[in-house]
């Protein structure tokens, strides 16, 4: 009997939301996309600065979101010593390869945890990539106007059950000329926490092969200021007809 | 006559028989409280080790040892349940599913071992995430009946790994692992309703327990299990002989004591149990050493007097029991009080136990076996029997020489002047 | 009693060898009070311990009541000197753990006395010697005359046939030698018990029947004295 009333109240909470008229879901799942389009080819340069150490690696990067299994692969180009590293991505799986003993590793669980290159994400991030447009409730929590944009911070709750590891996600987009920007995702442990374990933001905003994207992205982990992770891109062509060959393991060798 | 010689003689050096003698009590009654304390320790080890996420008897599927994989396990474990507990029913039968897996909260993960358990069952039998190791929190069986409000199953994780997560109790964690169909990972949330410590580094910063149909449902494997563990009140000997039985009825399962299924556990017992016997040797040497200095001191001084016995009639024989009572009864002597005093120790750690958090501060860990934080002495009256006679036996043995030696003094030796 | 042939004893190590006794030939009838005496190394200790079965010739021929005693055991042997012969040693030789009573005792126990009968004879034979009142003392709360009269009444309590004495009065004052030969004088007297002593002391050789004189391993002289027939009232020989 509660479990129905609870039914009831989550149902009336999603009404409630849904009132307000915004499509939220839809907008994040725009702005999630922003980089990808269809398919996207891209050039950038990812910066680590960590503690322990630095590094800067040029990467390629393909993405092809026309089927159902979205696809990504990763391809190292620099420093000389990294060259040809690379990460494939289709649907939930993941392996990689080490071109110097030209081995493949696909990922298991345990490497989930791992972070994807020394970066400040996860092999388990790249997992999660859709999660933000999939597992959660949204709800706009403040909306303003600056310049020509339309800022909207929503609050993303996990939906029940879902297997996601935030409590609570907010996040700031900006609509522009009928396109959805993001600007900001801060992720949150727990939903009451007051700060969040670790923030992505993006920022200089340039033309790409005719499109108006953010070309810079930021993770910086909150316990630990002066580090972060910085994608830089320098070179995006998006909606190219790439082969299905690119993204199949035959591709590593 | 004999006698009075033999107890007159001891008493005349004084000071040479208290010292060997309180040499022999103080080892003797040593050997005794440590043979109470280390087979009480083992037994508590052993007890609390099959806790630990163990059993008396494991039984798995015949390659699950080998590859433990989701491929290799128990098929409708409860009918193997049926048939174990229809033989034997006063075995307490738990089943478990164990997979490798990923937990997540916020930005950390930490790859574990996660234990599919059937709360209620499970926590009459396991000392891992019962009412006395759950540190905050509730067990599983409490968080299932209050589960009404909970969106989420249960999970109860350890101190250490709570700590690396940085979680604490209501908190949602996620569990990654490769389930039964295929390649890609399955994924689950779980809300964390207990924090456990065992003591164990392994179990409280590597292991989780969720409740068996969850993790069931996430692995896709309805009904099946990794192992069924089996719990006995029986004595070794007694367990020996049913998992004897049960590997024969159940010939297409691997059947393990728990001395297979947990070497580590069977090793510190053995190794330490060798330590005891060690020690145990060191003691009878210390008596050996102890009767036959005092033989050798107080026969050298009287050659003698044992001449002039043989001389004025006494027979060979008759000397050699002079000498042989004054180590009987020096060691027959000796050899009561340590035992007095062993049992009186015995006794006292027997009934209010050996506290090692008291003494060593914390709980130890050794070896990735936990020993236990109270034990009680258990003396083992054969072992103990026969360890008093050996002690009597190797009196005899070690003046046996001296004393025939004695024996066959010449008489010439009582007309040399003294 | 006893009978000695061609007794030798020799004493050899590696590097040299002592010819005690060379070619002793004697006899010792019952009831003799007999003092075998000499200077010291004559060989009368050593004469002494063969007629005691305490040693063993070298060669020659020893028969005791017409036994060969080489042809006994180890234990036969000892047997013997408990049921038959008394040993009073020099250095008195008393068990110190045990009483002047025990003392006297114990070779009555060792042959199988009853309890009851070897402590009314030990009793009997410490007030013989005159240390009735000590029979509770351990030797070393004794003087050494009276430690000596204990050994004597160890010697002679089980009545043995015959007493051996090497010396007993040597650690002694001249009223203990008197009143010790007093006693074992009214010994050989009463229960015809044969005594051998070895002594130089002229107060001993004086109350003899009969004197072996032993110089370098051999019987210089075998005199026998006037009061020899004193002594033999074979007839009252029981045991």
């Amino acid at each position: 009997m509660k479990q129905l009333a609870f039914l009831f109240l989550c149902l009336a909470s999603f009404v409630s939301t849904a009132k307000t008229d915004l499509p939220l879901g839809k907008w994040i799942d725009s702005a999630e996309r922003i980089l990808r389009a269809q398919t996207s080819a891209s050039v950038l340069t990812m910066n680590i600065n960590k503690a322990e150490y630095q590094r800067d690696f040029t990467l390629l990067v393909l993405t092809d979101d026309r089927d159902d299994a979205q696809k990504v692969m990763v391809r190292m180009l620099g420093p000389a010593l990294w060259r040809g590293n690379m990460t494939l991505k289709v649907d939930e799986r993941i392996s990689f390869f080490e071109p110097r003993n030209k081995r493949t590793t696909v990922m298991s669980s345990s490497m989930l945890a791992s972070s994807w290159m020394g970066s400040h994400f996860s092999n388990d991030d790249l997992m999660r990539e859709t999660d933000l447009a999939q597992h959660y409730a949204y709800r706009a929590q403040k909306t303003w106007n600056k310049q020509t944009r339309n800022y909207h911070l929503v609050e993303l709750t996990p939906l029940p059950s879902a297997p996601v590891v935030w409590g609570k996600v907010l996040y700031t987009l900006y609509i522009e000329e009928g396109r959805v920007y993001p600007e900001q995702v801060t992720y949150f442990r727990r939903k009451d926490d007051p700060q969040p374990e670790r923030t992505l933001t993006y920022s200089d905003i340039k033309d790409m092969d005719g499109m108006k994207v953010p070309t810079m992205m930021e993770m910086r982990v909150t316990d630990k200021p002066d580090e972060y992770t910085r994608m830089h891109y320098q070179k995006i062509k998006f909606n190219t007809d790439l082969a299905a060959s690119k993204f199949s393991e035959q591709a590593f060798l | 006559m004999i006698h009075k010689l033999a107890l007159r003689n001891l008493l005349r050096n004084k000071r040479r028989s208290s010292l060997t003698s309180v040499i022999i009590v103080f080892a003797f009654s040593m050997m005794i409280l440590f043979m109470g304390l280390s087979d009480g320790g083992h037994k508590a080890m052993i007890d609390i080790g099959v806790r630990m996420g163990l059993g008396h008897i494991i039984v798995q599927h015949d390659s699950y040892s080998d590859d433990p994989a989701l491929q290799h396990l128990i098929a409708k474990p409860e009918q193997v349940i049926e048939q174990i507990t229809q033989q034997y029913p006063t075995l307490t039968a738990v089943t478990r599913l164990r997979v490798d897996a990923l937990i997540q909260a916020g930005r950390h993960g930490v790859a574990l071992t996660i234990s599919g358990v059937q709360p209620n069952k499970e926590n009459q039998v396991s000392a891992i995430a019962d009412q006395k190791a759950i540190i905050a929190g509730q067990t599983l069986p409490q968080f299932s009946q209050d589960q009404q409000m909970q969106r989420l199953g249960g999970i109860v994780i350890g101190e250490t790994l709570a700590k690396n997560l940085e979680v604490r109790i209501g908190d949602t964690v996620t569990i990654t692992a490769k389930p039964a169909s295929g390649a890609d990972l399955a994924r689950s949330a779980f809300m964390v309703a207990g924090i456990f410590k065992t003591g164990l580094h392994e179990i409280d910063t590597f292991w989780a327990e969720v409740p068996l149909t969850s993790l069931q449902t996430l692995l896709e494997v309805p009904n099946s299990a990794s192992q069924i563990a089996l719990y006995s009140q029986a004595n070794p000997e007694t367990l020996a002989a049913i998992t004897q039985q049960l590997t024969t009825a159940l010939s297409d399962y691997d059947v393990q004591p728990w001395q297979t299924a947990a070497p580590e556990l069977y090793s510190a017992v053995t190794l330490d149990a060798a330590g005891m016997y060690l020690l145990m040797l060191i003691v009878y040497v210390v008596v050996a050493v102890g009767i036959l200095n005092t033989v050798l001191m107080s026969t050298f001084r009287r050659q003698k007097e044992f001449g002039m016995m043989i001389a004025l009639g006494s027979r060979a024989s008759t000397v050699s029991k002079v000498v042989l009572l004054e180590a009987v009864y020096l060691s027959a002597f000796s050899l009561s009080i340590g035992l007095a005093l062993g049992l009186w120790g015995h006794y006292h750690f027997a009934t209010e136990g050996l506290n090692f958090k008291e003494v060593f501060g914390t709980a130890m860990e050794a070896g990735g076996v936990l020993l236990p934080e109270k034990f009680y002495s258990i003396l083992d009256t054969s072992k103990l029997t026969l360890s008093v006679l050996f002690v009597f036996l190797l009196t005899i043995i070690v003046t046996l020489i001296p004393a025939i030696r004695a024996g066959h003094r010449s008489p010439l030796a009582a007309t040399q002047d003294a | 009693m006893i009978k000695l042939t061609k007794i030798n004893k020799i004493f050899a190590d590696k590097h040299q060898s002592f010819h005690c006794l060379k070619d002793i030939d004697l006899t010792i009838n019952q009831g003799e009070f007999t003092v075998i005496a000499g200077p010291s190394g004559s060989g009368k200790s050593t004469l002494l311990n063969i007629m005691g079965m305490l040693d063993k010739p070298t060669s020659g021929n020893y028969q005791f009541d017409d036994n060969d005693v080489a042809k006994f055991s180890s234990n036969k042997l000892a047997d013997i000197r408990r049921d038959k012969i008394g040993f009073v040693f020099q250095a008195y030789n008393l068990m110190p753990v045990l009483t002047a009573l025990e003392n006297t005792e114990m070779i009555m126990e060792f042959s199988g006395v009853s309890k009851k009968e070897r402590k009314q004879r030990a009793i009997e034979t410490l007030e013989a010697v005159g240390l009735g009142e000590f029979k509770n003392r351990f030797p070393a709360q004794l003087s050494g005359g009276q430690q000596q009269r204990v050994a004597v009444a160890r010697a002679i309590a089980a009545k043995p046939l015959l007493v051996i004495a090497d010396e007993p009065t040597a650690n002694l004052d001249s009223q203990s030698t008197e009143s010790l030969l007093d006693l074992m004088v009214s010994l050989n007297e009463k229960l015809g018990i044969t005594f051998i002593f070895s002594s130089h002391d002229p107060r001993v050789i004086e109350r003899a029947h009969r004197v072996i004189h032993l110089q370098d391993g051999k019987v210089m002289r075998d005199e026998q004295l006037e009061n020899v027939t004193a002594g033999q009232p074979q007839a009252a020989m029981s045991s």
